[in-house]
């Protein structure tokens, strides 16, 4: 019998996907990789923790507060993931209370502790005037000219940007680190220790100014970088006086939806709070009083006159989405220490290196022996089975790197599994075509009816245990996936390589070429 | 062809079976599972100690007892493991341990950040003359809340994917069958259990996983079985010897079956020796999984099957229900 045509188009289907994203694996600079895919390593490979992170809901009511608590604790810890600069840090609320933070790669977990932990700081800090804040960037300037000029460079020729002229080398920050007041988004990791601490630890900056960031949109950070103001590094005013935060179109109430112009944000101080914010906006009429949170001001809006008695209204051109963001932030922002570690896996990378080498060679120490018992055991058919079975393990790392699933060591181990259930497949067609051989039948024949009883018996077989690592899979947590998602992969891969490839092979090299003896 | 009588020897199969799944039902009993902290909570820590001066000794395990000792933490479970990268010399004296302990150790956040583990703590604070190798350190703590949840999905999954097997081998064969499947399955699972018991190693989330495997390879293994039979009923003549039949089906797959085992069982004791000590309890689990998973589709499935038949109906009526199927 000659292969079918539609066999042949699933052979080459199969294998030229396997070759690619396999190429692709190996190789992901390749000009081919037009998808960017590679093989990504799970967390116990990689090195790197994992959190999960519980919200203390025990003084919230209602579901929608513990939400908008989850949501304002979920900003904080994206603003300070961002801060290590990690390529791929995963953030993500789990159930109703819990916070999943994953940070592949991280080097240093006793500090990402410390600063997912620590309080959110909400605060209220008036805005440099024109003159101060003139003089703190060109002290900026003079700083950055004298002692990163290097560096600067550096992160310019990476992101492609042209080079310094000599007129930008005296003043690196105020005409190339930032255009027109935004920080290009190029040198936002550069410039991010220097507005946490960096400056004041220096004392690059007189009469206690400070540099901090907007918080603005996404694709805005993107586009245009992201603008920065000077502040007044003395807290006017902290997160703890302010009672409680709203917000309300602008002429009509919330529901009165028509009315509506744009959102107005109402703050309510404590009475505590309510005193100090008089004082400082009587002191402070035509300036601007920023709300900053973690040292990223949401919002600068400015003092129109003294506010007595603890309520205010801050105007402006907020969209809906903002103003929620904006009360949320404001109300939950300093929840005093409202997290704890319900979870934590933390694996140095070097324990990572190991697991991969060890991992290897278990794999390769199998895959020689299984490939030598059954070459033993079923001569040239055992040949085939063992090109079906390196086949099988292209197979499961090209469906890793295609689908952007984590390989992990149950993931490795589930592979090295699946080298020694796939050769199964093959053990029960090879015995089957054996059985019939010796009842008489010719060599075509007994290949065709080997073939055709086995299929039943592999797909039967193949399918509850595909039950099972389905079942493991909606189970399992991080590392037991990986295992589930090999064990699948696994399965298709060998029922594809035993029904259809191994059959080719015989086709070809034995009915093919009419012999008269089967070497199994 | 009939080289083996598995048919006539299976009531001492039967004897077998019963007293290790009694057994195994007693320890898990009286012992119970020694429950990860995946389920029951705390923390499992594994670290690596360099010495900071060459020529320092390596650390006794006494040491380090005593430093968690001093902060408080004496119910911990200190082991002493090898070093796996012993390459480099400057590790030549490094010494890497597991420490476990089991109570609820959720960690509250402080004003200054989220806490450190109280093991970390107690040994840097405590240890003199050898630093903690972070690059090495692995660390993993567990509330005990998140366990009591993983324990109740591992349970309803092990149940979940038991009776989708039930059904599938139902609709496939008949009802008989799949319950005879399930049988052998649960005996596979309790004897590896109750090895694991005996033996006092950990029950992980891993070795869930591993279970799940075990009964995914094990009915693998029957359905091979219960499929030779199926085929050679529905061939034969109805008067023919069921006993027989069967013995002839056990037998005609019989190479199969070992030499499946024997590839399994390479794949397992390579990750066990090779892989690392991470994987090495799970390797166990399918090792042991693929031997008792092998015993159990040949002495105990198919067997059952043979006495339901038995005690059910004649031998007409048996072969009838197939040939009408046909």
């Amino acid at each position: 019998m000659r292969n079918s045509t539609f066999n042949r188009i699933l052979i080459a289907f199969f294998l030229i996907a396997t070759a690619y994203f396999v190429y692709v694996m190996l190789d992901n600079d390749s000009p081919v990789n037009f998808a960017e895919k590679k093989l990504n390593l799970g967390l116990d490979l990689a090195g790197g923790s994992y959190f999960v992170l519980e919200v203390d809901t025990s003084e919230l009511t209602g579901a929608s507060q513990i939400e908008k608590a989850l949501d304002s604790n979920i900003e904080v810890i994206r603003n300070r993931v961002d801060k290590f600069g990690l390529t791929e840090p995963v953030i993500q609320k789990k159930g109703t209370k819990q916070i999943i933070v994953q940070l592949p790669g991280i080097k240093d977990p006793a500090r990402a502790k410390k600063l997912l932990g620590q309080t959110a700081l909400l605060e209220f800090k008036l805005v440099a005037n024109d003159f101060r804040t003139k003089r703190a960037t060109s002290e900026i300037d003079k700083y950055f000219a004298k002692n990163k000029l290097e560096e600067i460079k550096a992160i310019g020729l990476e992101a492609n940007i042209p080079d310094l002229s000599k007129e930008q080398e005296k003043e690196p920050f105020t005409s190339y680190i930032a255009m027109g007041g935004f920080i290009r988004a190029e040198f936002l990791d550069f410039i991010r220790p220097y507005t946490d601490s960096l400056f004041t630890q220096q004392k690059v900056l007189s009469q206690n100014q400070q540099l901090a960031v907007m918080k603005v949109a996404e694709d805005v950070k993107l586009k245009r970088g992201v603008p920065y103001v000077i502040l007044n590094a003395k807290a006017e005013l902290d997160g703890s006086v302010l009672a409680q935060s709203s917000w309300r179109f602008g002429g009509g109430s919330a529901s009165e939806l028509k009315s509506s112009n744009t959102p107005e944000i109402n703050l309510e101080f404590d009475r505590t709070g309510a005193d100090l914010f008089a004082r400082v906006t009587g002191d402070n009429v035509g300036r601007q009083l920023a709300i900053v949170l973690d040292n990223i001001v949401y919002s600068a809006p400015n003092i129109q006159g003294r506010i007595p008695g603890g309520r205010a209204v801050i105007t402006g051109t907020f969209s809906v989405t903002e103003a929620e963001d904006l009360t949320n932030i404001l109300n939950n922002g300093s929840l005093k220490a409202p997290l704890k570690i319900a979870q934590e896996s933390t694996v140095g990378p070097s324990l990572g290196r190991d697991s991969i080498q060890s991992g290897k060679m278990a794999g390769i120490i199998g895959l020689a022996v299984i490939f030598i018992f059954m070459m033993v055991y079923y001569k040239v058919a055992g040949i085939y089975a063992n090109i079906a079975l390196i086949f099988n393990i292209l197979f499961v790392l090209a469906m890793l790197t295609m689908f952007g699933a984590a390989l992990t060591m149950p993931g490795i181990a589930g592979i090295i599994l699946t080298i020694g259930m796939a050769v199964d497949a093959n053990v029960l067609i090879f015995e089957r075509i054996k059985e019939e051989l010796k009842t008489g039948k010719s060599v075509n024949s007994a290949i065709e009816a080997g073939f055709d009883r086995a299929v039943v018996t592999i797909v039967d077989a193949n399918i509850t245990t595909l039950i099972a690592a389905v079942v493991l899979y909606s189970f399992g947590s991080g590392a037991i996936r990986g295992f589930a998602v090999t064990l699948m992969i696994g399965i298709v891969g060998s029922m594809f390589s035993a029904i259809v490839l191994v059959k080719s092979m015989f086709n070809t090299f034995i009915i093919g070429k009419k012999k008269e003896k089967l070497s199994i | 062809m009939e080289k083996f009588n598995f048919i006539g020897n299976r009531k001492i199969a039967y004897i077998i079976s019963s007293i290790l799944v009694i057994v195994s039902i007693a320890a898990l009993l009286i012992k119970g599972p020694n429950w990860s902290i995946d389920f029951t909570g705390g923390q499992q820590i594994m670290v690596k100690l360099d010495p900071i001066n060459e020529g320092t000794e390596k650390i006794s395990i006494d040491v380090v007892r005593a430093a968690l000792e001093k902060e408080g933490i004496s119910d911990a479970a200190i082991q002493r493991i090898s070093n796996s990268s012993g390459n480099d010399p400057k590790d030549l004296n490094s010494v890497s341990f597991i420490i476990k302990t089991r109570e609820d150790s959720a960690i509250e956040a402080t004003e200054e950040g989220l806490g450190q583990s109280d093991i970390i703590t107690a040994i840097m604070k405590n240890i003199d003359g050898y630093k903690i190798d972070e690059e090495a350190t692995n660390i993993e703590v567990v509330a005990g809340s998140v366990g009591k949840e993983l324990k109740s999905n591992a349970f309803k999954s092990v149940i979940i994917a038991l009776i989708l097997m039930v059904i599938y081998i139902g609709i496939r064969f008949q009802f008989n069958f799949g319950i005879a499947a399930i049988i052998a399955l649960a005996h596979d699972v309790i004897i590896v259990l109750g090895v694991f018991c005996i033996f006092e190693l950990d029950l992980s989330a891993t070795i869930i996983a591993a279970l799940l495997s075990i009964v995914g390879y094990s009915i693998n293994d029957t359905i091979v079985i219960f499929d030779r039979i199926r085929e050679d009923m529905r061939l034969s003549r109805t008067n023919q010897d069921l006993n027989k039949l069967f013995n002839l089906a056990l037998n005609r797959t019989i190479s199969r079956t070992i030499i499946t085992s024997v590839t399994t069982l390479i794949a397992a004791v390579s990750l066990y020796v090779f892989a690392g000590i991470v994987i090495r309890d799970f390797a166990f689990a399918i090792m042991l999984g693929t031997i008792v998973g092998t015993y159990s589709s040949i002495y105990i499935a198919s067997p059952l099957v043979l006495d339901y038949f038995h005690a059910k109906s004649n031998n007409t009526n048996v072969f009838s229900r197939f040939t009408k199927k046909n």
